[in-house]
């Protein structure tokens, strides 16, 4: 299994289970014990490493370069595309659903904004990572890279 | 200047425009007059289009395969996939900001309207149309320095 399909099981098992479960906790902690800027720091560091992860695979992580080939490259380009499209739609599904749930004229609590960024990021994982994966096949083995 | 930049330059002025006019618009029927299918669809329908419209080139040519004449080839298509990825870092990073700003400023236990959410989807629409349309014309220089008329 060469590196960009490790890492397409590793975001799909681990990366995005572990947002959904632990991205949470800052805006859990932000509401019961009100916002300091350690945890706003935290959550907003948090968020842009998570939704922008892909850029240091890309760009600077060397060992990661040396592995990746420019079929490699054309792959996580399209994979990473494809979970922009579907991050893109999902923003537009939870804007929309919020609307038409709550009256226009109505609130809405402030939290539901960085729940969204972090399903987002969890959107953004899933899709980055199955894509990945169905382009490279899933599991057929490759003549090049085993 | 080649067909893709000038659209760029299009994409950049008129995209705002389009984009940005009556999706307010569509926000503010829905205030005013309540909810209702005709704006939520016209909203649905300027962001899909809007956000995807990047897309286009790259249909267009699937869908022109037999035409001889080429008017986006490999270096048009590496360029436009890098100012896409580019525009969308920016968008990221605008959600997040727009995020964390609107949890500072209310604080956790206060709320805001529900129409801030289409129109912080709106403001991301422009920021992702001026950065695309940026990224793009810094990356063939702006000028018309690109080997062709």
């Amino acid at each position: 299994m060469n590196t960009p399909r490790r890492n397409a099981w590793i975001s799909l098992l681990f990366i995005a289970p572990l947002w959904l479960i632990f991205g949470q906790l800052p805006i859990l902690l932000i509401y019961l014990e009100g916002p300091s800027f350690l945890h706003v720091f935290s959550f907003a560091c948090s968020t842009i490493v998570g939704g922008l992860s892909w850029l240091f695979l890309l760009f600077f992580n060397r060992k990661a370069r040396k592995d990746f080939d420019e079929r490699d490259k054309l792959i996580f380009t399209n994979a990473t595309l494809a979970a922009y499209v579907v991050l893109w739609l999902y923003f537009i599904a939870a804007c929309i659903y919020a609307w038409l749930s709550v009256a226009p004229e109505h609130s809405i609590s402030v939290n539901v904004m960085p729940v969204v960024i972090v399903g987002g990021i969890v959107v953004f994982h899933l899709v980055q990572s199955i894509t990945t994966l169905v382009q490279y096949g899933w599991g057929i083995k490759e003549k090049n890279h085993e | 200047m080649n067909k893709t930049k000038g659209e760029s330059w299009i994409y950049f002025f008129l995209g705002l425009a389009c984009f940005l006019i009556p999706g307010a618009v569509a926000v503010f029927i829905a205030y005013d007059r309540g909810i209702s299918f005709a704006p939520v669809f016209m909203f649905a329908g300027i962001v899909i289009w809007g956000g995807l419209f990047w897309l286009f080139p790259f249909i267009e040519k699937k869908v022109r395969k037999s035409q001889k004449k080429i008017t986006f080839d490999e270096r048009d298509q590496l360029i436009h996939k890098k100012a896409v990825m580019a525009a969308y870092v920016v968008l990221w990073l605008y959600f997040v900001a727009a995020c964390v700003i609107t949890w500072c400023v209310v604080g956790p236990h206060g709320s805001i309207s529900v129409n801030v959410m289409p129109l912080t989807l709106l403001g991301g629409l422009v920021i992702f149309t001026l950065a695309q349309g940026l990224a793009t014309l810094i990356q063939y220089g702006r000028g018309g320095k690109d080997g062709e008329e």
